[in-house]
């Protein structure tokens, strides 16, 4: 982890060293091509080579003291840092715990800082109480204030703050950033947002509020990965958030996908139609997500069943994986399906049916005993009797159960 | 002697300009690794690392340790893997023909016994002899098999690994603690990330307990102070630039965590070659870009890798000359990527930075240090002029480690005692005088090799990644 103080001061000392040096660097080879011409003199190239020389040196000389200072100062700081967090810890837990008086309206940074350390720990009834003592210093309104400022770092440290206070105030500014030109900007946007909203009572705000996040989300453009974040951070949010999107029509594939991979890490009920259409998707991402959400929420829809079937025949190595893993959700209808995807030209198509075949419990274990021994394809009978191997013994899984 | 004399002038004057264009990138490529390191300390901080750890959001890494004789620090090296905070990783340890005892001090320590794994040989590698697990560490697998060197052994290691990210790390270096976790992150927010590579920083001179670091401190040799300015220069300024130009080419072998299906669709480690962790990433980019694919290879100040450092001369020699050959063994087999505008940023800067100022530099450097002679002997150096520009030199180079040493000092876990830091001030000096002139020779040197020597390694000298030790 890194310091975040003092590296703006030397960002700018870098750039001011880096700017007269290149400056320098420039005329000392313009004067070097000019001897060389024999357009200048001696002396002249000896002035400039001196002159790179000494700003050089006083550039050397103010990064070398900056550094020092730096460590020095810094060690100090962090030391009063820690005593005066220490002590706003205390003070915030006996107005919280004792109810002792409250500091006047104005909190220092620390004070802040301390706050927000004891919100992302405490919940219940204490919980309540620093979201009530943060809107009571403003610290939302606060905070989104300083969104405005014209530098990236600042407002990246704003929306971290923003996602520790979880303040429903921030919201309209969050979303405003969702729609920053920069990345970082939105992705720590993203996330605040997420945060606050998991803290929203259920209600028609929250819907309303996870709406807008939706459309959001949808202008974006943010990575896949990000999407599926905040649909975790969510929480109780994220059936809400998901279900408007999903009844999008022209929802992206990107979206597409991590709401239906966020589905299945939720493990999220009442989605069936939704898995269900993806087993049918021209995207090959969107109907493995589908069918591995499949797996992950433990039910297969009606509709579902024909979309997993044909999962096991696809074209693309990763949709069979899925398909193939998610399979044991047919019963003992899948063993045929499985027997045959034991023999599939990909090592992980055939990993993944030993391993559903073994969640089909005794017809599975049968199933891959036999495989074991007759099976037409040699790697087949490898993979069935390394996942039998593998498996913990019945009693064993019982005796955990 | 007027030819003569017109021929040093003008290499003199050619290496003004070399100099100046080279220290003008090195700046530039300082300011943006700072510029990178500060948008990272404020894009993942440990609260929300934890926020997604706890949703479980991570993807699962296989962690792969080449060994060839390291009995001297295997089993602390394991021990730290094995340790790490993630919540599913494997480490396959890949014993590579050792000679020593390696295999039978991992068996002592974890209970290993033999099993029978099928796995997918997707990978040629030479011959393996058995495959061990961990009777006391079920995500440990250590794999015993006949020599074929380092790439041969990631392949091995590759073959077996069952997670969809692997993560390659030297048997003497140790990760930090959320090391996995912090790259792993970027992985699973963005999927055109194929590979990406932490900071590497010198182990030696640190305190260390129960395999990891307890202190930070600044080596006793001087030798190795020097390693420490060079990594502090290429990792916090070097590559961080360039993984800001979207033009990294190098990952280091210490440490480089791959996205597993793009490593085996180029065909894992090319073991013809000792640069294997660089041509693997120039193959990585080469391919995506051949197929119109967006391929992500990017550098994070964070997390961050500690390695043993060669400690004498020689085994330093050996490694600068192994790595010269490795740069130019990749750069001629990838020589169609040379300012070949269909490999963008790569193909029309990254490429040819990489012939021009790292490959053909030792060339420049020793001519000079030539040229300077016979300017003097035959007259035609100007004395006062050359001192200047020879303190110019040195002035310079102090400059830039000096801003990549600033860097460091933003790190949490930093040098701690102000006295390293003079060290390393006083280092950035004296390396100028005589250690820098004695490595482009080696430099040089590997040049004429590339050929003879193909696909060579030479052996380095352990201290051993010791528990509870003080290196060096």
């Amino acid at each position: 982890m890194w310091r975040r103080y003092g590296d703006g001061v030397f960002a700018v000392l870098a750039l001011t060293v880096f700017t007269c040096e290149a400056v320098v660097l420039g005329v000392l080879t313009a004067s070097a091509v000019l001897r060389a011409t024999g357009t200048s003199r001696p002396e002249t190239a000896a002035a400039v080579v001196m002159m790179t020389l000494i700003i050089t040196f006083i550039s050397l000389t103010v990064v070398t003291a900056y550094v020092l200072a730096y460590h020095k100062m810094s060690e100090r700081r962090e030391q009063l840092h820690a005593e005066r967090m220490q002590h706003w810890t205390t003070r915030w837990t006996k107005i919280l715990l004792a109810g002792e008086s409250q500091p006047n309206a104005y909190l220092p940074d620390e004070a802040l800082d301390a706050l927000l350390s004891l919100r992302d720990v405490l919940s219940g009834t204490e919980g309540v109480r620093i979201a009530t003592l943060l809107r009571q210093y403003h610290v939302g309104s606060r905070l989104s204030h300083r969104l405005h400022s014209p530098k990236q770092l600042k407002r990246l440290e704003v929306l971290e703050a923003l996602a520790r206070a979880r303040t429903p105030e921030a919201i309209p500014d969050l979303l405003v950033q969702l729609e920053d030109p920069e990345p970082r900007i939105r992705l720590l946007a993203a996330r605040a947002l997420a945060r606050t909203i998991a803290t929203l009572p259920p209600g028609s705000t929250r819907d309303a509020v996870a709406a807008s996040l939706a459309g959001a989300l949808e202008r974006a453009a943010l990575p896949v990965g990000v999407v599926e974040q905040v649909f975790l951070l969510l929480e109780d949010a994220a059936p809400r958030t998901l279900r408007i999107l999903l009844d999008h029509d022209d929802l992206s594939p990107t979206l597409r996908r991590a709401a239906l991979e966020a589905i299945g890490r939720l493990g999220l009920p009442g989605f069936d139609r939704d898995l269900a259409a993806a087993g049918g998707d021209l995207e090959p991402n969107i109907r493995a997500a589908g069918l591995r959400a499949l797996g992950e929420v433990g039910h297969l829809p009606a509709q579902a069943a024909a979309g997993l079937r044909a999962g096991f025949a696809d074209a693309v190595e990763f949709v069979r994986i899925q398909a193939s893993r998610s399979g044991w959700l047919l019963g003992e209808a899948a063993i045929p399906l499985l027997w045959s995807a034991l023999g599939d030209r990909s090592w992980w198509v055939r990993r993944a049916a030993g391993e559903a075949l073994l969640r089909l419990d005794e017809p599975g274990r049968e199933t891959l005993e036999r495989a074991g021994r007759e099976h037409h394809d040699r790697y087949a009978r490898e993979m069935a009797a390394q996942t039998l191997r593998d498996a913990p013994a019945p009693e064993q899984v019982g005796g955990a159960a | 002697m007027r030819i003569l004399d017109a021929v040093l002038v003008g290499f003199q004057f050619f290496l003004v300009a070399y100099f100046a264009v080279l220290n003008v990138l090195y700046a530039f490529f300082g300011y943006l690794g700072l510029r990178s390191v500060m948008l990272y300390a404020r894009e993942m901080s440990d609260a929300a690392l934890k926020d997604l750890l706890e949703r479980d959001f991570y993807k699962p890494v296989s962690v792969l340790v080449p060994a060839y004789n390291e009995e001297a620090s295997i089993v602390a090296s394991v021990r730290a893997s094995l340790g790490l905070q993630h919540p599913a990783f494997e480490v396959i340890v890949v014993a590579d023909g050792c000679t020593d005892a390696t295999v039978d001090r991992l068996t002592e320590a974890f209970a290993l016994t033999e099993v029978q794994l099928v796995y997918r040989r997707t990978l040629e590698s030479a011959p393996i002899r058995r495959i061990l697990r961990s009777l006391r560490e079920p995500n440990l697998l250590v794999v015993d098999k006949d020599n074929g060197g380092k790439a041969d052994a990631l392949n091995a290691a590759l073959n077996l690994a069952s997670y969809p990210l692997v993560c390659a790390v030297d048997a003497d270096s140790l990760l930090d603690g959320d090391a996995l976790l912090r790259a792993t992150r970027l992985f699973a927010e963005d999927d055109d990330v194929v590979a990406l590579g932490g900071t590497v920083r010198p182990l030696n001179g640190s305190v260390m307990d129960g395999g990891s670091v307890a202190e930070l401190r600044a080596p006793r040799r001087w030798i190795e102070r020097f390693q420490v300015l060079e990594y502090t220069r290429a990792f916090f300024t070097g590559r961080a630039g360039w993984s800001r130009m979207g033009a990294l080419l190098i990952i280091s072998g210490a440490f480089g965590v791959f996205r597993r299906a793009a490593v085996m669709d180029v065909g894992g480690y090319r073991t013809d070659t000792v640069g294997e962790d660089m041509e693997l990433v120039v193959r990585l980019h080469k391919q995506a870009r051949l197929q119109g694919r967006k391929a992500r290879v990017v550098m994070t100040p964070d997390p961050i890798c500690r390695t043993e450092v060669p400690s004498d001369l020689r085994s330093l020699r050996r490694q600068r000359n192994r790595w010269q050959r490795g740069l130019w063994e990749t750069l001629l087999m990838h020589n169609d990527m040379l300012f070949n505008r269909r490999f963008g940023r790569l193909g029309m800067i990254g490429v040819p930075y990489f012939w021009f100022f790292e490959g053909l530099a030792p060339i420049f450097e020793v001519l000079g240090y030539i040229a300077f002679g016979l300017s003097a002997a035959t007259g035609a150096l100007n004395p006062t002029l050359a001192i200047m520009f020879l303190l110019l030199a040195v002035l310079y180079g102090v400059l830039l480690s000096q801003l990549a040493v600033g860097i460091e000092t933003l790190l949490l876990a930093r040098y701690a005692r102000m006295r390293d830091r003079l060290v390393l001030l006083a280092a950035a000096f004296l390396e100028f005088l005589g250690y820098r002139q004695l490595l482009s020779l080696e430099r040089l040197r590997a040049m004429f090799q590339v050929r003879r020597k193909r696909g060579t390694w030479g052996e380095m000298k352990r201290t051993g990644v010791g528990v509870g030790s003080h290196l060096s």
